[in-house]
């Protein structure tokens, strides 16, 4: 009997899990990050100024399990209407997560894919150097966003995981220099007709060390018979290494293009049947030997990435000038952990070298922050 | 001081079903809803195997003390009133515990600090995490850090504390909550009640 009254507890508790008790007030919040950027090419008087990115980020929670989160962005400060001037203004973001219990959530909306390492998180002052990485722009094409839905979790200390059903690429704006980045549908009227999977792996051993495992696959015909059956396969692994004032990380990145020769008889592009980059970034904040009572931050940083849009191609020979390598020198200043002054001066090689395609040096100031 | 409260009777059930459940009986609660008090209470077991007893204090706080805090954690205590949870076995006082709430990036996170009765760090839990991002601070490895902290000691994120990347924001928040409520522990010290035991 008394068996039976606990049961009946234990039920009665399960109910009152489940039906979701209101433990959190519903309540809205608003947040933001920007970035300003001066870019100076060698060679060229006078470089550009440029707000290049102006984020406001709204979020909600309607109860203890339910909540929303959004970002909407200005790219380049103005899209002006009737003209071809200015930028960008987009939903970055718009997601509800369920979250059931820590190790299964369910999230629905606009989702970030979960590659790489600066897709997911982009606030300006978490990253070093005034652009972000090429690899993070020419081979993962951040920012990259799509509609679905999935599930995420924690099922144990080490790992989380998330795996989302998202719109997939559409073949017709892949190119040659670019690779993927064209076929982004960004959820606008997105084509449904190749849901693409998306998932990420964290896991971290041991505290200071984390280490992640992403991909994206997915068919890139959006609908149209004529190009075969172009199938992206996207993989990507990252580590990141914090020891003291020293920090590391590394991204690498390949992705093959199924039936690039069909895309490419198509649209008349050049698209390679493989893409690849990597790069490894190490970065030691100087004022903490200097000032150990400082919290202030100055991060001297160098990073070498490689990417190359062309590495295996069908029907035509490779276009060596997008076989590239980056060098960036820089300094990040950080006067507190969510704003950032940085400098920094990049080189940016490749392989053909020739006066069209001349290997370049660009000075870069930028200011960062957010705010939550 | 009131060693008896129960401002929300749904806290009083919820405790009464724990308590059921857990074979501890628990004298009252604080501020906090039944679920997260439920989890509470099994961290607190967890945390101090020996207790036989959880009481529950309710203590006010002057605005003088509130002021205190701001000035010592750069955090403000919002509300009135600050519930400890007092672990004691039929001897002695085992520790303190205290749950409250910072705001992650966007959402409230949840969270328990246990102390000795010397006020050090014995112990750190989420109780409830609700950021799409940044869950980290919920893996014990992190918690560590904390572990023998005094509310006297530099624990600033970054340098004591290690910054996870990816969950700065988590770890800056609960890293200034954990100070913040060790900051407010010792400033009520002397009417913390050292005395209680299981009857």
């Amino acid at each position: 009997m008394y068996i039976g009254v606990r049961r009946l507890l234990l039920l009665a508790l399960l109910i009152g899990f489940t039906t979701g008790h209101a433990q959190v007030e519903p309540r809205t919040t608003v947040g933001g990050y920007g970035e300003l950027h001066y870019n100076e090419p060698e060679g060229s008087a006078l470089g550009q100024l440029d707000f290049h990115r102006f984020v406001l980020y709204v979020g909600h929670v309607f109860n203890d399990k339910l909540s929303f989160t959004s970002e909407i962005e200005i790219e380049h400060t103005l899209v002006e209407a009737g003209t071809d001037r200015g930028g960008e203004l987009s939903l970055e973001q718009a997601f509800l997560d369920y979250r059931i219990r820590p190790p299964l959530g369910i999230r629905a909306g606009i989702l970030l894919p979960p590659v790489g390492l600066i897709n997911l998180h982009h606030e300006p002052p978490t990253f070093n150097g005034v652009e972000r990485p090429s690899v993070d722009h020419v081979i993962i094409p951040t920012t990259w966003r799509e509609a679905g839905v999935g599930i995420y979790g924690t099922p144990t200390e080490q790992l989380d995981y998330q795996f989302y059903v998202l719109a997939g690429f559409d073949a017709a704006g892949f190119d040659a220099r670019n690779g993927l980045r064209g076929g982004r549908q960004k959820a606008f009227m997105s084509n449904a007709a190749n849901p693409s999977l998306t998932g990420r792996l964290d896991f971290s051993p041991e505290i200071g060390l984390q280490l992640g495992a992403s991909f994206f696959i997915g068919n890139s015909s959006a609908g149209n018979d004529s190009i075969g059956n172009p199938v992206v396969s996207l993989w990507s692994g990252d580590a990141r290494y914090t020891l003291d004032d020293l920090s590391l990380r590394g991204v690498a990145v390949v992705a093959t293009i199924n039936d690039a020769d069909k895309i490419n008889a198509k649209f008349g592009r050049n698209v390679a049947d493989r893409i690849y980059g990597y790069y490894v970034e190490a970065a030691y904040n100087i004022l903490s030997p200097l000032c150990p009572e400082s919290e202030q931050q100055v991060n001297l940083f160098a990073r070498y990435e490689k990417y190359d849009t062309q590495a295996a191609t069908t029907g035509f020979p490779r276009l060596v000038q997008y076989n590239r390598n980056d060098v960036v020198l820089g300094i990040t200043y950080k006067p507190t952990h969510n704003t950032a002054f940085k400098f920094d001066y990049t080189f940016f090689n490749n392989e053909l070298n020739t006066d069209t395609f001349a290997n370049a040096k660009q000075l870069n100031l930028g200011i960062g922050y957010y705010f939550f | 001081m009131a060693i008896i409260s129960s401002n929300h009777w749904w806290a009083t059930v919820g405790l009464v079903v724990s308590a059921a459940l857990m074979d501890v009986p628990v004298v009252t609660s604080g501020e906090v809803s039944p679920a997260e008090l439920d989890m509470a209470m099994s961290s607190l077991r967890r945390i101090f195997p020996d207790a036989q007893q959880i009481h529950s204090v309710t203590l006010d706080l002057t605005s003088t003390e509130k002021q205190f805090l701001a000035e010592m954690s750069q955090r403000h205590w919002h509300g009135d009133t600050l519930t400890i949870f007092v672990p004691v076995d039929a001897g002695s006082t085992l520790g303190y515990a205290v749950v409250d709430h910072v705001k992650g990036k966007d959402q409230l996170i949840t969270y328990l600090v246990a102390v000795s009765p010397e006020l050090s760090v014995k112990d750190l839990e989420i109780l409830a995490y609700r950021e799409p991002y940044g869950g980290e601070v919920g893996h014990k490895s992190w918690q560590k850090q904390f572990f023998g902290k005094h509310p006297g000691d530099m624990m600033r994120p970054g340098k004591e504390i290690k910054n996870i990347s990816g969950a700065t924001i988590s770890v800056r928040s609960v890293t200034l909550g954990v100070k913040k409520v060790l900051s407010l522990l010792l400033i009520v010290q002397n009417r913390l009640p050292h005395n209680l035991k299981e009857p």
